[in-house]
C-alpha cells in the first residue's frame, strides 16, 4: 500500500475470491458533519427527556432517571446506531457514512465498542467551557481524533485502529444522480482519442459525475489536463470530456 | 468477448443474484435459495475481475461492484460470540478472560491497592496529612455524611427514602461506570492515563478511609462500604487491567507490528470491558438500594458484605475451569 501512495479515498480489500472490492474512505470534514448533527440529536434528547420526566416524577426520581440516560445516550448511543443500523448513527446516516470492518464487513458490538470507548482518548483534551457563574459545559475538542485522522492513510482515528474499522462513504448518498443533460446541452457520444484504461475511465465519469460543484473554471482547468489527448482547450475541452464520460458511462 | 455478449451471456443469473440480495434482506432466504446464493456469488465474483479485466464499461462493472460488495458483507460478516452467548459469557468466557490477564491484574492491584493502604496509613498517623489531598470543605462534607450523630439528629434514613434511592443509582452508574470506561479507553495512551486514574482513585479512597477511621466513624462507613466494594473496588482493578493489557499492546508490541497488536489486545481486553460494566452496575445497585439503608443492622450488613467478597473473588478465580471439558 506504501508504495503507491496516491491522494485517493480508495482503500481496495482483497476478498478470499481473489478480487478486490473498493472501499471510500471518509474524510475529517464529512465525519465532524456527521459528529456534529449527532450532537445536536443528543442535546435534543437529553432537553426533551429531561423536561418529560421532571414534569412527570419528582426531582429525586427524575434526577435518578436522567442520569441513568445520560449515561446511556452518552457511551452507547453511537455503539446502538452502528450496530443496529447498517453501521451508522443518525448524523452518519444524513452524510452518507458507515462504520465497517477494515474487509468492509459490517461492524458488530465488539468493534463498535472498542472503537467507541477509546474515543476517551480520541476525543482529548477537553475544555470546558464557562457557562453561567461557577457552571462549567465540557466541551471535547477531539485534538488526538482530528490529528490521527489527518496523518491516517485511511482517515483512521485512535478507536477506528484499535477496533480494526474504517469510516467509509456508502454509494447511497455520494452516488447523486449526475445529469449529463444539464451539463453537455447536446449529449452526443465521443470516443477517445486512444483506448482508455479502466481507472482512466473512472476518473472521467467522476469528473462528470462531480462537474455541478466546480466553477466553469476550475472544470476547464481539470479538462485541460487531457489536452495533449483530445487537442481541446476551454469550454470545447470540457464539453469533449463530458461526450466521452458520457460514452464510456453508456457503453454497450 | 464483446461486452454485449457477456451481458447477454450472464444477465440471467445476475438477476437472479439481485433477487437473492433483496429476499435476504427481507430475511427469507431457504435452504436452497443459500446454497444458490454461494454458487452465484462465486460465479459473479468471476465475473466482476473479468469485466475489469477486459477494460468492459465503467457502469457494468460498478454493477458488479456493488453487487459483489453487498453479498461479501452477508456472506463474512463477522460473529460476536460473546454478545449473543450471555451465559456462557459469564460462565466462561469472563472469568477465564481474566485469569488469563493475572499478570496485568496483579500490576493494576498494586498501583490501586498499594497507594489506597500507604495513604490511609498515612492519614491515620499524620491526622494533618489529609489536607495535602483534600481541602478542608471537602473533609467537612465526608465527615457530615458519615457522622453518626448527624444520622440520628436529622433522621438520615428518612431523609433518604426510595426516590433518593433511585437518583443515587443514576449517579453511580453514570459516574462510576463512565470512570471505569474512561479507566479502559485511556490505556491507549501507553498505559499512563490508566495508570493515573488507578493512582488518583486509590489515593483518594485511601484518605477517605484513613481519616474516617481516624475520627471514630467506623460503624456508619464500613458497613456502607463493605456491601458493593466487593463489586466496585475489583471493576475499578478490572478497568486497569484492560486499560493496562492496551497501553502495554502498543508499548512492547513484541513479534506484531504496534497496530496488528493493539487490535488482537483490544479484542481480548474486551471481555473483561463487559465485565467491568456488569460489575459496576450491580455495584450501583447495591450502593443505592442496600448500603445506604439505614434499617439494616450492621451485623447483617459485615456478613453480606463478607458473603459478597467471597463470591467476587471465588467467581474469578474458579468458575469456568471446567467449561472446556464438557464441552467440546
Amino acid at each position: 500500500m506504501e508504495a503507491e501512495s496516491k491522494l485517493d479515498i480508495l482503500q481496495k480489500v482483497e476478498t478470499p475470491e481473489g478480487i478486490e472490492l473498493d472501499l471510500k474512505t471518509a474524510g475529517i470534514t464529512t465525519r465532524f458533519y456527521a459528529y456534529f448533527i449527532d450532537q445536536i440529536l443528543r442535546i435534543i434528547f437529553y432537553m426533551f427527556f429531561s423536561y418529560v420526566v421532571s414534569a412527570g416524577f419528582n426531582f429525586d426520581v427524575a434526577s435518578g432517571l436522567i442520569m441513568i440516560a445520560f449515561f446511556i445516550v452518552e457511551w452507547f448511543y453511537p455503539i446502538i446506531f452502528e450496530v443496529t443500523c447498517q453501521g451508522a448513527t443518525p448524523g452518519k446516516t444524513l452524510m452518507g457514512l458507515a462504520v465497517v470492518y477494515d474487509d468492509g464487513t459490517p461492524v458488530g458490538w465488539g468493534g463498535s465498542m472498542v472503537r467507541n470507548f477509546i474515543r476517551t482518548v480520541d476525543s482529548m483534551p477537553m475544555i470546558l467551557l464557562p457557562v453561567g457563574d461557577a457552571a462549567y459545559m465540557p466541551l471535547w475538542v477531539y485534538g488526538v481524533g482530528v490529528l490521527t485522522i489527518i496523518f491516517s492513510s485511511s482517515s483512521k482515528r485512535l478507536g477506528d485502529y484499535a477496533a480494526g474499522t474504517i469510516v467509509i462513504h456508502t454509494d447511497k448518498k455520494r452516488k447523486k444522480k449526475s445529469d449529463p443533460e444539464k451539463m453537455i446541452v447536446d449529449y452526443e457520444m465521443a470516443i477517445p482519442e486512444v483506448p482508455l484504461l479502466l481507472e482512466e475511465q473512472k476518473a472521467i465519469i467522476d469528473f462528470v459525475d462531480r462537474m455541478p460543484g466546480f466553477s466553469q473554471e476550475r472544470r476547464i482547468e481539470l479538462a485541460y489536463i487531457l489536452n495533449e489527448m483530445t487537442g481541446k482547450s476551454g469550454d470545447e475541452g470540457v464539453k469533449h470530456l463530458c461526450r466521452i464520460g458520457y460514452g464510456i458511462s453508456e457503453k454497450r | 468477448m464483446r461486452q454485449k455478449l457477456f451481458e447477454q451471456k450472464f444477465e440471467l443469473d445476475w438477476i437472479e443474484f439481485r433477487t437473492l440480495l433483496d429476499k435476504r434482506k427481507s430475511n427469507d432466504l431457504d435452504s436452497k435459495d443459500s446454497e444458490k446464493f454461494i454458487d452465484l456469488y462465486r460465479k459473479i465474483s468471476h465475473h466482476y475481475s473479468l469485466a475489469i479485466d477486459r477494460g468492459y464499461g465503467q457502469k457494468l462493472v460498478t454493477q458488479l461492484h456493488n453487487m459483489v460488495m453487498e453479498a461479501h458483507k452477508i456472506l463474512y460478516r463477522k460473529k460476536d460470540a460473546t454478545w449473543r452467548n450471555f451465559i456462557k459469557f459469564l460462565i466462561y468466557s469472563f472469568p477465564v478472560a481474566v485469569r488469563k490477564e493475572w499478570r496485568y491484574l496483579l500490576v493494576s492491584l498494586s498501583f490501586f491497592a498499594i497507594p489506597l493502604f500507604a495513604t490511609g496509613i498515612v492519614v491515620y498517623i499524620y491526622p494533618e496529612a489529609i489536607y495535602s489531598f483534600m481541602s478542608e470543605s471537602q473533609v467537612k462534607r465526608y465527615e457530615n455524611m458519615y457522622d453518626p450523630k448527624e444520622r440520628k439528629e436529622s433522621g438520615y434514613g428518612k431523609t433518604r427514602n426510595s426516590d433518593t434511592d433511585l437518583k443515587m443509582f443514576g449517579h453511580y452508574i453514570q459516574n462510576n461506570t463512565g470512570i471505569g470506561l474512561k479507566t479502559f479507553g485511556m490505556g491507549l495512551i501507553f498505559a499512563i492515563g490508566t495508570i493515573i486514574t488507578l493512582l488518583f482513585n486509590g489515593i483518594s479512597i485511601g484518605v477517605v478511609a484513613g481519616h474516617l477511621t481516624l475520627v471514630g466513624f467506623t460503624d456508619t462507613f464500613y458497613p456502607f462500604v463493605i456491601g458493593h466494594g466487593s463489586f466496585e473496588l475489583t471493576a475499578i482493578v478490572l478497568a486497569g487491567c484492560a486499560g493496562l493489557k492496551i497501553g502495554m499492546a502498543c508499548l512492547m508490541p513484541g513479534m506484531k507490528t504496534r497496530l496488528e497488536s493493539l487490535k488482537t489486545s483490544a479484542k481480548d481486553a474486551m471481555p473483561i470491558v463487559y465485565g467491568m460494566m456488569l460489575m459496576f452496575i450491580i455495584a450501583a445497585f447495591i450502593e443505592a438500594f442496600w448500603s445506604s439503608s439505614t434499617a439494616i443492622p450492621n451485623s447483617v450488613k459485615y456478613s453480606v458484605g463478607s458473603f459478597l467478597w467471597v463470591l467476587v473473588i471465588g467467581y474469578l478465580v474458579f468458575c469456568g475451569r471446567n467449561y472446556g471439558y464438557n464441552q467440546d
